[in-house]
């Protein structure tokens, strides 16, 4: 979307017009919902913290900053609130299958295993999944990258090269 | 090589959500709705609930005076309230009167 058209949807939605932020929602729910499909545990999840995520943003459009993209901004909230959403289901995973723990688990081989790419993505901390679900997969930069995850430059740079080494190995992938 | 194959295989493992989703759309306007809705409720219920306690603080003291004044200002305050209602009406007709092509 344009800059110039995107800022004024936004001064119209800031003065409370719906059909302006409905606007901004079309033009932004696919690469809101691209990047959580990569961080929720399914794409139904996924769409339900988008749209958190959307109402979220709404609520909150006075604190968006000159110089902040609304894809940023909302990208933002949304990655809060996958991470709140995973501690509740690990919290609840943890609860419900503890004898899970009892059972004796093999460790598959990183060198033979081909494992399928959303099975390898999982296997990345959420940090570093979210990392390259922007940078790689998505088209976002580093510094956008580092705003979403409120995570400094470096550290950003840094989660990208180790996901991208853990996933050329786990994929197969030649370096 | 590695980054543009990394990327490829990114990109075709999880096909991206439509680029148009009305449905998402209204889902989301949906939400925003109720989310208006019940901010309001709340904004109105506390307003209440203010002006409540408010008053029952107030009116011990300026119950005396409204009791004085009462009498006196009976005419006045008909004619206000006949005014209000009168211009009331009017707002809530203006639209249905432009309908019918009067300038209103």
């Amino acid at each position: 979307m344009d800059i110039a058209i995107e800022t004024a949807l936004l001064r119209r939605a800031r003065d409370g017009s719906d059909e302006a932020f409905s606007r901004l929602v079309g033009a932004h729910q696919q690469a809101i919902r691209a990047f959580l499909r990569r961080l929720a545990p399914n794409p139904a999840d996924a769409d339900d913290l988008a749209q958190e995520a959307f109402v979220t943003a709404w609520s909150r459009l006075a604190r968006l900053r000159d110089g902040i993209s609304f894809r940023t901004f909302v990208c933002s909230i949304a990655y809060r609130k996958a991470l709140n959403d995973r501690r509740r289901f690990n919290r609840a995973s943890a609860r419900d299958t503890a004898w899970h723990d009892l059972t004796p688990q093999t460790q598959t081989s990183t060198a033979d295993a081909r494992l399928s790419v959303q099975a390898a993505l999982q296997t990345l901390p959420i940090d570093v999944r979210a990392a390259v679900s922007l940078c790689v997969a998505g088209d976002y930069s580093h510094s956008e990258a580092a705003e979403i995850l409120a995570l400094p430059l470096g550290t950003i740079k840094s989660h990208i090269q180790k996901g991208r080494d853990k996933l050329n190995a786990l994929l197969g992938v030649s370096s | 090589m590695s980054d543009d194959a990394l990327k490829a295989l990114l990109v075709a493992d999880e096909p991206a959500p439509p680029a148009h989703d009305f449905a998402f759309m209204v889902e989301v306007m949906d939400k925003v709705a109720r989310r208006k809705l019940a901010e309001g409720v709340i904004t109105l219920v506390l307003g209440v609930v203010a002006v409540t306690a408010l008053l029952y603080f107030v009116m011990p003291y300026i119950t005396p005076a409204i009791t004085r004044l009462a009498a006196p200002l009976l005419p006045a305050v008909g004619i206000l309230a006949a005014l209000a209602v009168i211009a009331f009406t009017w707002e809530q007709m203006r639209p249905a009167l432009r309908q019918y092509g009067l300038k209103v």
